[in-house]
C-alpha cells in the first residue's frame, strides 16, 4: 500500500466537504483493490461489485467522521470494506459457492473469451475459493498482504493489531490455504 | 517456539516478501536458504500462486460509468423521494430513474430560510465585500480563481433573501447560465480542468430550478406555467450551447457534458409537460414576464390537471424512422444521426426499433467501435450506464415477469412513430 499522497489527502478533503466529483475520482482510484479484497472474501464477481459499491457509500457516509491519524485513507476504507462483508455473510446465511456452481455458468453466458482468459478466471476463482475457508482474520491477513502487497506494518494498521501478532497469523493462514488449496485440486 | 526455529522465521518471512515482489523464485529462496524445509517451501509456493491474484481487475462492465454510478448512488441516497410509489408524476419518475433523486440542488431549496437577524448579518456582510470591492473582482472570477468561491456565496446569498420561489426559480436559472459563460471564458483562457467543476455547477442549479418547478409548494398554478414557459426557453437554449460545447471540450470532459445535457433536457421536458397540461393558461400568458409573477396569484388557478400523459421523448428523432420491410442503405448513418440528435432516443431505435437480424457481425462492430469521424457524444459504454436508468423506468411500465413486445415499447416512448417493421 504506497503511502498517502498530497493529491489523495487533498481529495479525501475534498470529499469530506460534499464534493462529490473528488469522491467520484477516489473510487476510480481504489476501485479495483477493493473489488479484489472483496471477491477474495465472496468468490462471487457479481455480489463483489455490488458489495464494493456498497462499501463507497458506506464511506461517503462516514466520511465526515474520517481524520488521518497517522493511517492512510485505504485503511480506513479496508475496514469498512471488511465490515461489509461481515455483514453480508450475517444477513444472508451465505457460504462460499462451490467453484464448480459459479464456473460453469460463466462459461456459457460470458461473452467469448480466449482460453487465457478463462484460465485465468479459474484461477482467480480457485483462489477465491480457497481463501474464503480460512477464518476472517486469516483471509484479511492473506489478501492484504500477498495479494495487495502490503507490509506487516500496514496490515497491523488494517486490522488493528501488532506486527508480531499479523506474523504470526499469516503463517498459520498460509498453511491453512495450503490445505485448503489441495482440498479444492482433489475435490474437482 | 524454538530460537532456530525463529531464526528460520525471519528467514522465511524475508522469502516470502522476495516471493511476493518476484525478487526470487520459490527455488532461489531455497538454494539462498538451505535451511528452510519442505513445509516452508510449500509455503512460498502459496505465495506465488496468491501472486496471480494480484492482477484481478472488476470487469469492464462494472468499471464503465462507475463513477457516474456511484455519483447518482449518493446523490439518490442523500434525498430519497417521500413516497416515489404513488405520488410522484411520470417527469419526477424519469427524473428519479435518470438522475436519481436529483440531488444536486441540496443546500440551495433546501436551505432554511434565513433568520431576521441572519439576513442582516448576511446583508452586512455583503455591504462589506461591496465596500471592500471583493465583489467587483469576485464578478468576473471563474472556478478555480481565488474569488470564485465569494461569487458563489454572493449568488447563494441572492437565494436566500428572494422573495418567492419563482424568484429561487429564474435566479437558479440565471445563475446556470453564469456556469455556461465561464465555460466559454475558461475553454478560450485553455482552463479546460476547471470545466469539470463549471459543469457541475450548472447542473446543480438546473436542478434546483426543477424541483422548485415540480415541487414548489408556495407556487401557484399560474406562478408554476410561467416559470415552465420560462424554463423551455432559458433552458433550450441552454441545450443548445452544451451541444455546441460537446464538440468543443476533449474527450474525457464529454461525459459531464452529456450529463449536463441531460439535465437541461429534462427540465424542457417537464416544462413543456407542464405548458401542455395547462394549455388554456398558457395562451392567457402568451408574453409572460417574470415581473408579474407576484404571490397570491392563485385566485386564476387551474382544475388538478387529468392524468399525466406518456412521456415523449426529450427530443425527437431526425425525421420518421424507416419502417420499410428491408434494412434501409443509410442503416449505420440514421443511427448516428438520431444518437447524436438524442442518446436516448438512439439507443431504443438501435435497440428496439430496427429488427435484430438487420445488424449483422459487422454492424454490432461497427457501433461498438464508433468510428472517430461520427460525433461522438461520449464513450459507448459510459453513456450505455447512463440510460440504463431509462431503461429500468422502461421496466416499471411493464411486468417484470414478461417479456415486453420491443414495438409496444417503442409505441410507450415514441407513441407518434410510424410501426415497427
Amino acid at each position: 500500500m504506497p503511502a498517502t499522497k498530497p493529491e489523495e489527502i487533498n481529495l479525501v478533503e475534498r470529499a469530506r466537504n460534499g464534493d462529490v466529483d473528488a469522491f467520484g475520482v477516489l473510487y476510480k482510484l481504489h476501485l479495483d483493490e477493493i473489488y479484489r479484497y472483496i471477491f477474495f472474501r465472496v468468490s462471487n464477481d457479481r455480489d463483489a461489485e455490488d458489495l464494493t459499491e456498497q462499501v463507497f457509500l458506506n464511506v461517503w457516509e462516514a466520511l465526515p467522521e474520517f481524520e488521518y491519524q497517522g493511517k492512510p485513507f485505504t485503511s480506513w476504507v479496508y475496514r469498512i470494506a471488511h465490515n461489509i462483508v461481515i455483514d453480508y455473510y450475517r444477513s444472508n446465511n451465505k457460504k462460499p459457492v462451490p467453484i464448480e456452481e459459479l464456473y460453469s455458468d460463466k462459461l456459457i453466458t460470458d461473452h467469448p473469451t480466449t482460453l487465457q482468459k478463462v484460465i485465468e478466471n479459474e484461477e482467480y476463482q480457485m483462489l477465491a475459493n480457497a481463501i474464503s475457508k480460512l477464518t476472517d482474520e486469516q483471509q484479511q491477513v492473506i489478501i492484504l498482504r500477498f495479494i495487495e502487497g502490503f507490509s506487516h506494518r500496514e496490515v497491523a494498521e488494517v486490522l488493528d493489531k501488532n506486527e508480531g501478532a499479523c506474523r504470526m497469523i499469516q503463517f498459520r493462514a498460509l498453511k491453512a490455504l495450503k490445505e485448503s488449496l489441495l482440498e479444492s485440486r482433489i475435490g474437482r | 517456539m524454538s530460537m532456530e526455529r525463529e531464526r528460520i522465521d525471519i528467514i522465511l518471512d524475508r522469502c516470502l516478501d522476495d516471493v511476493r515482489l518476484g525478487k526470487k523464485s520459490v527455488k532461489e529462496c531455497l538454494r539462498a536458504y538451505p535451511v528452510l524445509n519442505e513445509e516452508d517451501v510449500s509455503l512460498l509456493e502459496v505465495v506465488e500462486k496468491l501472486k496471480a491474484g494480484s492482477s484481478l481487475s472488476a470487469s469492464s462492465e462494472f468499471h464503465s460509468g462507475a463513477e457516474i454510478r456511484i455519483k447518482n448512488l449518493i446523490l439518490s441516497k442523500s434525498n430519497p423521494p417521500s413516497n416515489p410509489a404513488s405520488e410522484e408524476t411520470i417527469y419526477e419518475r424519469i427524473k428519479r430513474t435518470l438522475f436519481g433523486a436529483g440531488d444536486y440542488s441540496r443546500g440551495l431549496t433546501h436551505r432554511k430560510r434565513f433568520s431576521f437577524a441572519a439576513l442582516l448579518a448576511v446583508i452586512i456582510f455583503s455591504m462589506l465585500l461591496v465596500s471592500s470591492g471583493v465583489v467587483i473582482a469576485s464578478a468576473k472570477a471563474l472556478p478555480g480563481d481565488i474569488f470564485y468561491p465569494i461569487k458563489l456565496s454572493l449568488e447563494t446569498t441572492r437565494l436566500s433573501i428572494s422573495q418567492s420561489e419563482s424568484d429561487d426559480g429564474l435566479l437558479h436559472l440565471e445563475f446556470a447560465s453564469r456556469r455556461l459563460n465561464e465555460i466559454d471564458q475558461l475553454l478560450a483562457l485553455r482552463r479546460t480542468a476547471e470545466v469539470n467543476q463549471a459543469l457541475n455547477l450548472y447542473a446543480r442549479q438546473v436542478s434546483a430550478s426543477l424541483e422548485i418547478l415540480l415541487e414548489g409548494k408556495n407556487l401557484t398554478e399560474t406562478q408554476r406555467v410561467i416559470l415552465a414557459h420560462e424554463y423551455e426557453k432559458l433552458l433550450s437554449l441552454n441545450v443548445d450551447r452544451l451541444n455546441d460545447l460537446l464538440t468543443k471540450v476533449p474527450s474525457d470532459l464529454q461525459e459531464v457534458v452529456i450529463f449536463a445535457l441531460a439535465y437541461s433536457k429534462n427540465s424542457v421536458l417537464s416544462s413543456q409537460d407542464i405548458l401542455s397540461r395547462t394549455q388554456s393558461i398558457v395562451d392567457k400568458q402568451a408574453e409572460p414576464d417574470p415581473v408579474q409573477i407576484v404571490p397570491g396569484a392563485s385566485q386564476i388557478s387551474t382544475e388538478s390537471p387529468a392524468e399525466t400523459a406518456i412521456p415523449t421523448p426529450t427530443m425527437q428523432p431526425l425525421g420518421i424512422p424507416d419502417n420499410s420491410a428491408t434494412k434501409p442503405s443509410n442503416f449505420r448513418e440514421t443511427a448516428v444521426d438520431w444518437w447524436a440528435n438524442d442518446p436516448v432516443a438512439g439507443l431504443f431505435f438501435r435497440d428496439l426499433y430496427w429488427p435484430e437480424e438487420w445488424f449483422d457481425d459487422e454492424d454490432f462492430e461497427w457501433f461498438e467501435n464508433w468510428p472517430e469521424e461520427w460525433p461522438k457524444p461520449g464513450n459507448w459504454s459510459d453513456l450505455r450506464s447512463t440510460i440504463e436508468p431509462t431503461l429500468e423506468y422502461l421496466g416499471t411500465k411493464f411486468p417484470v415477469d414478461e417479456t415486453p413486445d420491443p414495438s409496444d415499447i417503442i409505441q410507450t416512448v415514441f407513441p407518434t412513430i410510424p410501426p415497427r417493421p
